[in-house]
């Protein structure tokens, strides 16, 4: 056990807003209806810029961080799980799914009061059960009216016009069945300045990544999935984009004044595919062994957006402020990252010092 | 009925005959979405690869436990060079398990040609067909440029006419089992559907009408049972299907990609052959990955059900395959308003007979309503 500390550490700054950024996005979707505004579900992935574009009093809940909260309360997570088991749903399925199924039958929502009901739901198919997952919610709810893009067109290196024309066409479609569904009308410059907030945020969240390269580590991954998550919630969002604005500043800043996120650390490691939401705390205990996690698939690749830069390097996809002129497609911007990402380049999982 | 039992139980042998007889070039496919028209103009023989039903260990350094029997034992096949004859390779998209044992294949066995079709999931929408259609020229050239040689507008022709006489007649025979003494038992009828996911489409459409015109009368004496319906993911399960009726019923019809789904619609008549064949892999029976948002399989279960007189349902899975599972409860629930019973089991990639037959017998004696004491 190393206990000695390295490096100064101290706590971040902007932690406090986010917090209060994540309360205040799950009590106004509860409380949409009070205020006469509309309530969508959909998936962390899921296009939520499309729907900004029905106005602003418009919320949503999304589904797998509204899973993992409720497997931080062990109980709720037990209740839900069972819940969903009961209502004829294998235990093998994910159990993002079975907690948020979970929910809607004991009716019981993880912040508070009962399950708020979505008005519509608004969901992408970015893997075999994805769209699935909906349709069971609406039966659930008996009977929410459902749109789904299927954005599984193939590997991102083998992009076309073709490929990415049919998830177009389907967005389109989508407007209009939102238009139809809500009985609104769709407001263009809204979805614009949501997709322009949308580029923000994951490119401003790729750079916070970034900054991990430094030695020390500015962040843990446990802190930033807590911060990641934000994106999660709805990355088109202002608000987000700003703070994740001011949360970059915040981190260039502890790099350049060599603040970490570990005070012992010693060892780099990285981990792979869903964290355990259940159990974040196992990144504590590595940190007694001077072990800092520094990145993850989730927390770089998720809502990160990245590009191959002309050098040949890897790294944030450059931001773009503005909606004039669209640059023709740039198939190499994606969430795909490369061994590249971290320090070693050699391919290895973790870099030990000292 | 005994060549298409004769061709399943030697299908690699099938296979190496053929390639011996003609020279030709044999693709395996991994999803009954691929476009295998396209491969058979080209003068591929397209086969399906299949588990084999053996317990194994081959696959644990690649797929995770937790992925779908059938996916493993697909890939334990390659690992153990039982498809070694393959020159190709190729799936279309269905789900996230059956593409792992894909990219592991091509990662561990590679072969001349490979190839990974993007099938669209929403079939529901107005886009999937001109999607597909595009995907499907990339596809026949990436043949071309491997074989080498063009695939002509008479080739996809007649392709497209050995297939679907192909299906129409396996139609037919199914038609034949709503009858009150089915001419075909369940099993048999998996052996005629499976053999003709690698036997060449015209000795396999041979056959069939060979059977056709001897149908007549047949399996008259034998006593049928209650009339079972099975649905569900891969299942190319013989010692389940014969030891389920052997106790007192028959399976009258089915719901999977070994069964009705692959064949049950035709490819329309279009000057467009592309189109056309897009049109008919968007409008088949849905695998569960691509039935939403509305689940139209329910009612063409239902209605199968009740045309063919299906009096109890057997809803089987193969062990972790989340499609599945995702269907079944509400497929469970459909039935159940009908009034037709259910029984759901979990196939692996051996299953229980023994423990499986109580549990069937069990089921068949709730449907007929007999008395235990």
């Amino acid at each position: 056990m190393v206990k000695s500390s390295l490096y100064p550490t101290e706590q971040l700054k902007c932690w406090g807003k986010a917090k209060e950024l994540r309360d205040a996005y799950y009590q106004n979707y509860a409380n949409a209806h009070k205020k006469g505004g509309l309530r969508w579900a959909g998936g962390a992935w899921t296009f939520d810029a499309v729907v900004a574009g029905l106005g602003d009093d418009v919320y949503c809940l999304t589904s797998e961080p509204y899973g993992a909260s409720i497997a931080f309360n062990k109980e709720l997570s037990r209740e839900c799980m069972e819940a969903a088991e009961r209502a004829g749903y294998a235990r093998d399925l994910c159990s993002y799914m079975r907690n948020y199924w979970g929910s809607i039958i004991i009716d019981k929502y993880a912040f508070g009061g009962p399950f708020p009901k979505p008005d519509f739901i608004w969901q992408d198919h970015i893997c075999c059960s994805h769209s699935k997952w909906y349709q069971v919610v609406s039966e659930l709810e008996k009977g929410i009216p459902m749109y789904c893009t299927d954005v599984s067109v193939g590997p991102y290196s083998q992009m076309t016009d073709a490929k990415i024309r049919y998830i177009v066409d389907q967005l389109h479609d989508g407007i209009e069945w939102l238009e139809k569904t809500t009985g609104r009308k769709y407001d263009d410059e809204k979805l614009i300045q949501a997709v322009l907030n949308d580029c923000r945020t994951t490119s401003l969240w790729a750079e916070i990544c970034e900054l991990n390269k430094a030695v020390p580590a500015p962040l843990d991954e446990k802190t930033m999935y807590s911060l990641y998550v934000l994106a999660t919630l709805q990355k088109s969002s202002k608000e987000i984009a700003d703070f994740y604005e001011e949360l970059r500043d915040e981190v260039k800043d502890r790099v350049a004044r060599g603040i970490a996120a570990v005070a012992n650390e010693r060892c780099r490691v990285m981990s792979d595919t869903q964290p355990p939401w259940s159990f974040l705390k196992v990144f504590r205990h590595l940190e007694q062994f001077g072990v800092v996690s520094v990145g993850s698939l989730y927390t770089f690749g998720l809502e990160g957006i990245w590009e191959e830069k002309e050098d040949g390097t890897w790294g944030p996809a450059k931001r773009r402020n503005s909606w004039a002129k669209s640059p023709k497609t740039a198939t190499k911007r994606s969430g795909h990252w490369p061994s590249g990402t971290f320090p070693n380049r050699s391919g290895s999982t973790s870099i030990a010092r000292n | 009925m005994k060549q298409f039992q004769s061709w399943y139980e030697n299908h690699h042998q099938y296979c190496k005959d053929w390639k011996a007889r003609t020279g030709g070039k044999i693709v395996g496919y991994m999803c009954t979405y691929v476009p295998e028209e396209i491969l058979y103009a080209a003068g591929i023989l397209p086969t399906r690869v299949l588990g084999s039903h053996e317990p194994h260990d081959v696959t644990e350094p690649h797929i995770f436990g937790m992925y779908c029997p059938f996916c493993r034992d697909v890939l334990a096949q390659g690992l153990k060079k039982r498809y070694d004859y393959i020159d190709g390779l190729t799936i279309s998209q269905s789900c996230l398990h059956i593409r792992q044992a894909f990219t592991s294949w091509q990662m561990h066995l590679p072969l001349e040609w490979s190839y990974y079709l993007p099938m669209p999931h929403h079939v529901q929408s107005p886009r999937a067909v001109p999607f597909l259609r595009e995907e499907l020229v990339s596809f026949k050239k990436s043949v071309e440029e491997w074989t080498g040689k063009e695939i002509t507008d008479e080739a996809l022709d007649h392709a497209i006419d050995v297939y679907n006489t192909n299906r129409r007649l396996m139609r037919q025979i199914y038609e034949l089992r709503k009858a009150e003494n089915p001419p075909i038992t369940g099993l048999e009828a998996m052996y005629m559907v499976v053999s003709s996911q690698f036997v060449d489409k015209a000795d396999h459409n041979k056959e069939l009408e060979r059977v056709l015109q001897n149908i007549d009368g047949r399996l008259a004496d034998r006593e049928v049972g209650t009339r079972l319906m099975i649905i569900g993911s891969e299942n190319d399960d013989v010692a389940f299907m014969s030891m389920a009726e052997s106790v007192g019923a028959t399976f009258v019809t089915d719901d999977h990609c070994t069964g009705s789904r692959y064949f049950w619609n035709e490819a329309p008549q279009d000057a467009d052959r592309l189109n056309a064949l897009a049109i008919r892999y968007v409008e088949r029976p849905r695998c569960p990955t691509k039935d939403w948002p509305e689940r139209s399989r329910i009612p063409h279960l239902l209605s199968m059900a009740k045309e063919w007189g299906v009096e109890g349902v057997i809803l089987i899975q193969q062990k972790f395959c989340d499609p599945h599972e995702l269907d079944i409860p509400a497929i469970k629930k459909a039935f159940e308003e009908i009034d037709i019973p259910t029984l759901f089991l979990e196939f692996d990639v051996t299953t229980p007979v023994g423990p499986f037959r109580i549990r069937v017998e069990a089921f068949l004696e709730m449907i007929r309503g007999e008395d235990l004491f």
